[in-house]
């Protein structure tokens, strides 16, 4: 069970040095799948999505700083959310599903991949993944467990599902039946024009937001302050 | 008005101390260009006084300069090493934390730190002190060894490299800690009275006298407020057997700092600080009169002047005092009440009849008053923003104080490094009845000429004490040294033409565009064009706490009637009423609440959902025009919602402040956020390369469910980003502050927004909270509370037959701080009281886990223990109250039943004294316990209580990694100057919210998004840009 795997030191360790990666460099890496990936009748819309999905990837990488009172640096920056899920359902395609690996990968999660009806093509897929350097620790095909066991997954931090509208009811409800953290669902439900996983701010829901505050005066950021006191304008 | 052309004229004193006092507190933040055009006629160069001054000052200068030896090495080092470049600033970080580091191995990783990231081979060779490139060869060798065991890509590299580092470490340590003493040893004249005065024996020699300084900073404890006093006690008493002993020489004095004989040295404890701190400093004031040694009290934050002449003024009354002309003060040039405090202790003298020594320094914590007020959202600044600005100020107390109706009042006493300063006052001065002063290490050629051309008397302000004391003071000197625009730096530096550092202030500072520096925007305006910075008064100042006092006060007797308004009806009926009553005092009765049943739940969501498309249809412009009114209405408002938050959620006066500026700070961010994000359609491509143009409108009915701790904060942060974004909302605010909640949407209804865009329920969330999130017409919940509830409301929205609900959710943490030894105890522990016991804790930010590297821990917890004796819990319209109530007897059963449990199983390491009169409120007394493990925690406890547990420096990582297993990530504090240390910390917690160096609550909306991750919450953060685009969703619009 993935539990064992994803609580183990060296899974936590592969997923912050993934994590720490970059948003650029993993979707440098993941760009170097595109001209790779298994014929289907979809290829060239699959192209065309994952070089969308990994374009933003600079926007990602873009930490805010942000205004405030002197004698202090804020940032704002993403980093991935830690462990997810990604569900493909009979009734979609795999241009879905592969939006949301990639999506997921790019931003920074490790994840755990269950397609069952479009297993095949997950397993091209996945070796495709780790063939260009992708950790297996970050990327697990699961197609033998059942979707009620994967959503157990204790150390589970963000669901992705390609699928209906009504499933997404059922998994909403099997998601919040769960103890402990609240884990989002995002979901695409146009398995054929990807229309969400295409919107501006659609990959922000894939990450976590971190701010960070330095008192830089401890540091000796003060004097920069003192200097502006002596400016001669 | 003062008016500075007014005390020239003798007859100005007769007015007595007591009227011109009331001139002092009206400057404090008064008008920097009509307060400086006013001074510049004073400071203005009379007769051939310019001429004079820079002839003067010109001859100063080239004398210092063509001595070979009047460049200390010290002066050199920092004329190379300036503060402008990353390698001054490195040795001087060093310079802060090295020499109080007690273990080996963190001390070299400091040293790693800052030696390896600079460029030290840009200084070789750069400077004409053969020390200071030695010192620069020795600094780019170390930082090369240092890093000896890292590949440039910080891997590590060999074998030989790594132990070549590690046999290398201890003489690097050394060496580091042998120059750092040796910077010290500039700075210090000896590490005891003893030393000091032998090592001033070559001074007096040349003529000058001392001011001996015990080293020291502001106590937090009693017991560090004890331990300042005896050593002033004994250094007046040496100080005085030493005048015995050499009668023929100038007399010394001693000077002391107050905040270093008090443990809350504040304004806000003025009537303990009027009686234990006054009988704590008369006793000094009887020993030193005794023996005849002048004493000078110091200078210190703008927030305390008031109180320190208030202090001086008993003192200087007293009868023991009476007939002394030994006690003085320092007034800070920099203060833009200088002018007026000088005047009223003039007239205090003329009142008392005794001559008061006066020492006029510039002021030495600019850098700070500018930070403070900039948080604090003041209405301006207490000082000048332009150094020429204090020089002016300077030079015009200057005059007043060597003017003629002075004379017998007043001894002035002149501390500058400046030559032109002091040029400029023996240009002005028409008598020799006054002093030089300057600071030991520096400015010693200049003052050496000084005394020779003018014999004027020049004392040497001279710390004592051991270098672990002196760190905080040693960066103030290098601050002042360092910088490329200082004097110092600047007579030190042979490129800089000697006419420019000869020009009078006065010309200098008439010759700029402005009198204020534009480069400082004023508190209100540091976020520019975005938005205007919510305001504040500041309640240390006697001009701004009491007419904001009395407005507050108007309200205290008040009472609120509460209700629900649904289509801005108030609902009276189908309810049932609460009596309310003050957490802090159960017998006050604040209002009464009427608690809505099932059927107003409904009408509530028919209008919501009835009107949600004509909100949504709303342009933006006017929907944030509504948002930007609210924000100022509850500006207007203050005083009001002040009185509300203390009486009914049990704030304290400073905790209610800072609730309403964040409503006003939410208010105005979400409204420009909304108009940025709203205004226009965006754009993209879909799979097939055809442009999709979309609109961002509101997703429809949104649930607002809010918690009691910020309870018109968080209530009008969640309100505001879902109205402003075109949702109609439906408001459930906690049961225990529904007054507040009432009063916010009436303000909110008040600005003409459209009654069916918001509905406010008041009730319980079984009741009222159920409903609504089991409703199929609400498109989402925006919630702040407790993880359990949060997993409810998720549960409830799941169980509709609908496509899933947005849910926002903002939960609590288990919050840890983590102090390394290379922190500054005293800093860290003021910033653990403030972050674990401000609010009574009742912060979801506030600190619960304190992780204390073991080689510092006890030195930590001593001071933590002290500090939490200090600590005042009570009434929270005192405003000597530090801690009020927890919210209600829920909280505060349960909180007690935790300190009960951990009694029996942790070390109980402080608990806050209780007074009675707490009996009739529900409070929980500050506690702090020791534990072994994060395993001994269970779940948050939302309270006033501190649990901090020892760690080894090696075992960093794995501390990380049981906080992050606890699941929670909301804050993280982290103390530490190395920065690598820091910055790995941060990297490797998940949390949403980090805070290095600094407290770790009280986020600054727009600035420090706040909102965590894992069980603390889903983001994304409020008050931060992501924020808002969740509350919308993407429409496409057809072609």
């Amino acid at each position: 069970m993935f539990d064992n795997t994803f609580l183990n030191a060296q899974h936590v360790a592969v997923l912050e040095h993934w994590d720490r990666r970059g948003f650029r460099s993993r979707a440098n890496l993941l760009a170097t799948i595109v001209d790779q990936l298994p014929e289907t009748a979809e290829l060239a819309k699959q192209k065309t999505l994952l070089r969308a999905l990994l374009a933003k990837a600079d926007g990602l990488d873009q930490a805010d700083t942000l205004l405030g009172p002197t004698g202090e640096s804020n940032v704002l920056y993403l980093a991935g959310r830690g462990d997810t899920l990604v569900y493909g359902s009979e009734t979609t395609s795999p241009l879905a599903i592969l939006g949301l690996v990639v999506a997921a990968l790019m931003t920074g999660n490790a994840v755990i991949l269950h397609a069952p009806y479009h297993a095949d093509w997950a397993e091209q897929v996945c070796r495709l993944l780790y063939q260009v350097g992708v950790p297996s620790n970050i990327l697990t095909l699961s197609q033998d467990d059942s979707l009620e066991q994967l959503l157990a997954t204790q150390t589970l931090k963000l669901m992705c599902a390609a699928c209906g509208v009504l499933e997404t009811i059922d998994l909403g409800r099997q998601l919040a039946a769960r103890e402990g953290v609240l884990v989002p669902l995002v979901t695409e439900i146009d398995s054929v024009q990807c229309s969400h996983l295409l919107q501006p701010d659609f990959l922000w829901r894939f990450v976590t937001e971190k701010t960070r505050t330095i008192n830089t005066t401890a540091v000796g950021g003060n004097a920069s302050l003192l200097a502006l006191g002596s400016a001669s304008i | 008005m003062f008016k500075t052309s007014d005390i020239l004229d003798p007859a100005y004193l007769n007015q007595g101390a007591a009227s011109l006092w009331a001139n002092i507190s009206p400057l404090y933040a008064a008008d920097e260009s009509v307060i400086l055009r006013d001074l510049m006629r004073l400071a203005t160069p009379q007769g051939n006084e310019l001429a004079k001054s820079e002839q003067r000052a010109t001859t100063l200068i080239e004398h210092v300069r063509a001595n070979a030896g009047a460049i200390h090495m010290i002066d050199a080092l920092l004329l190379e090493y300036s503060l402008d470049t990353r390698e001054g600033i490195l040795l001087m970080c060093l310079a802060e934390a090295l020499m109080r580091i007690p273990d080996a191995d963190t001390a070299d990783a400091l040293i790693r730190d800052k030696l390896s990231v600079a460029d030290w081979k840009q200084h070789l060779s750069h400077s004409d002190s053969l020390l200071v490139n030695m010192s620069t060869w020795g600094l780019l060798l170390t930082g090369k060894v240092v890093t000896m065991d890292e590949r440039e890509d910080g891997s590590p590299s060999s074998i030989i490299n790594q132990l070549l580092n590690r046999m290398s470490e201890p003489v690097i340590r050394k060496v580091m800690q042998q120059a750092m003493k040796i910077m010290g040893h500039q700075f210090v004249l000896g590490q005891d009275m003893p030393e000091a005065f032998k090592c001033g024996k070559p001074y007096r020699a040349k003529g000058y006298t001392y001011s001996f300084d015990m080293l020291g900073e502001a106590a937090l404890t009693q017991s560090d407020a004890n331990h300042y006093f005896n050593d002033y006690w004994q250094a007046i008493q040496f100080v005085g057997q030493q005048q015995a002993k050499f009668p023929n020489e100038i007399p010394a004095s001693v000077s002391i700092k107050l905040s270093a004989l008090h443990p809350r040295y504040e304004v806000l404890q003025q009537a303990r600080e009027m009686n234990e701190l006054l009988i704590t400093v008369l006793k000094l004031v009887s020993h030193a009169r005794n023996l005849n040694v002048a004493i000078t009290i110091d200078a210190e934050e703008a927030d305390r002047l008031e109180l320190s002449l208030q202090l001086f003024e008993q003192l200087y009354r007293h009868p023991q005092t009476k007939g002394w002309k030994g006690l003085g003060l320092v007034v800070q040039a920099y203060s833009k009440r200088a002018l007026p405090v000088l005047a009223w202790l003039a007239a205090l003298a003329q009142d008392v009849g005794d001559r008061i020594p006066v020492r006029l320094v510039k002021g030495a914590y600019w850098d700070t008053e500018i930070k403070l007020c900039q948080q604090k959202g003041l209405s301006g600044y207490p000082v000048f923003t332009r150094k020429e600005g204090t020089d002016v100020s300077y030079l015009a107390c200057a005059r007043f104080l060597l003017s003629e109706h002075l004379r017998g009042l007043i001894w002035p006493q002149f501390a500058s490094h400046n030559a032109h300063t002091l040029a400029a006052i023996m240009a002005m001065a028409q008598h020799n009845r006054f002093e030089f002063q300057r600071l030991h290490g520096m400015g010693d050629a200049l003052h050496d000429q000084v005394i020779q051309q003018s014999g004027v008397i020049t004392r040497i302000y001279a710390p004592v004490g051991n270098h672990k004391d002196l760190l905080p003071y040693l960066v103030r000197r290098l601050l002042e040294n360092g910088a490329n625009s200082s004097f110092v730096h600047r007579l030190a530096d042979q490129r800089c033409p000697v006419a420019e550092l000869v020009q009078h202030p006065y010309e200098v500072l008439k010759s700029r565009k402005t009198l204020y520096n534009p480069q400082i925007p004023l508190p209100s305006q540091i976020f520019g064009a975005q938005r205007v910075n919510s305001s504040s008064p500041n309640i240390a100042i006697h001009s701004q706490w009491q007419p904001f006092n009395a407005a507050v006060k108007a309200h205290l007797n008040r009472q609120w009637q509460a209700t629900a308004l649904v289509n801005g009806q108030a609902v009276t009926e189908h309810s049932q009423m609460i009596s309310v009553s003050s957490p802090a005092n159960r017998t006050i009765t604040v209002g009464t609440a009427h608690f809505v049943n099932a059927s107003v739940v409904e009408q509530a969501l028919q209008t919501a959902s009835t009107f949600a498309p004509e909100w949504q249809a709303t342009p933006v412009e006017q929907r944030a025009d509504f948002i930007r009114q609210l924000g100022n209405l509850l500006e207007t408002h203050q005083a009001e919602l002040i009185a509300l938050c203390q009486l009914e959620a049990g704030k304290t006066v400073q905790d209610a402040i800072d609730e309403v500026r964040e409503a006003v700070d939410f208010c105005r961010y979400y409204a420009q956020q909304a108009e940025q994000l709203c205004a226009q359609p965006e754009t993209w491509l879909d799979l097939s390369g055809q442009q999709v143009k979309a609109q961002r409108l509101g997703r429809g009915v949104l649930v607002c469910i809010s918690p009691w701790n910020f309870p018109l904060a968080i209530f009008l942060g969640q309100i505001t980003a879902a109205l402003v974004t075109g949702n109609t909302v439906i408001a459930k605010p906690a049961e225990q502050t529904s007054l507040i909640a009432h009063r916010a949407i009436e303000l909110l209804l008040s600005t003409g927004i459209p009654s069916g865009a918001i509905q406010l329920l008041l009730g319980d969330g079984a009741t009222v909270g159920t409903l609504l999130t089991r409703d199929p017409r609400v498109q989402g919940v925006v919630f702040t509370g407790s993880t359990e509830t949060a997993q409810r409301i998720n549960r409830n929205l799941s169980q509709r037959d609908c496509p899933p609900a947005l849910l926002i959710a903002e939960t609590g943490g288990q919050n840890a701080m983590f102090v390394d030894s290379t922190a500054l105890p005293e800093q860290v522990v003021k910033d653990v009281v403030l972050s674990g016991f401000a609010s009574a804790g009742q912060r979801c930010s506030a600190l619960r886990i304190l992780c204390v590297q073991r080689d510092i821990a006890d030195r930590i917890l001593d001071l933590l223990s002290g500090a939490m004796q200090e600590l005042r819990v009570g009434d929270p319209l005192l405003l000597a109250t530090d801690v009020g109530p927890v919210i209600d007897e829920t909280a505060q059963q349960g909180l007690l039943k935790h300190i009960e449990q951990m009694k029996q199983r942790a070390r109980l390491i402080a608990q806050t004294p209780l007074p009675a009169t707490c009996d009739k409120g529900t409070f929980v007394a500050p506690t702090a316990f020791e534990i072994q493990s994060i395993s001994e925690l269970g779940r948050e406890q939302f309270g006033p209580i501190v649990h901090v547990l020892r760690y080894e420096a090696r075992e960093l990582d794995r501390l990380i990694d049981a906080i992050n297993a606890t699941g929670y990530g909301l804050t993280l504090g982290i103390h530490s100057r190395n920065e690598h240390t820091a910055a790995h910390i941060e990297a490797r917690a998940k949390v949403g919210n980090t805070y290095i160096n600094r407290n770790q609550i009280g986020a600054m909306v727009g600035v420090q998004p706040f909102g965590g991750q894992g069980l603390s919450g889903t983001g994304p953060k409020a008050g931060g840009c992501h924020y808002l685009p969740r509350f919308t969703h993407l429409v496409a619009l057809e072609s």
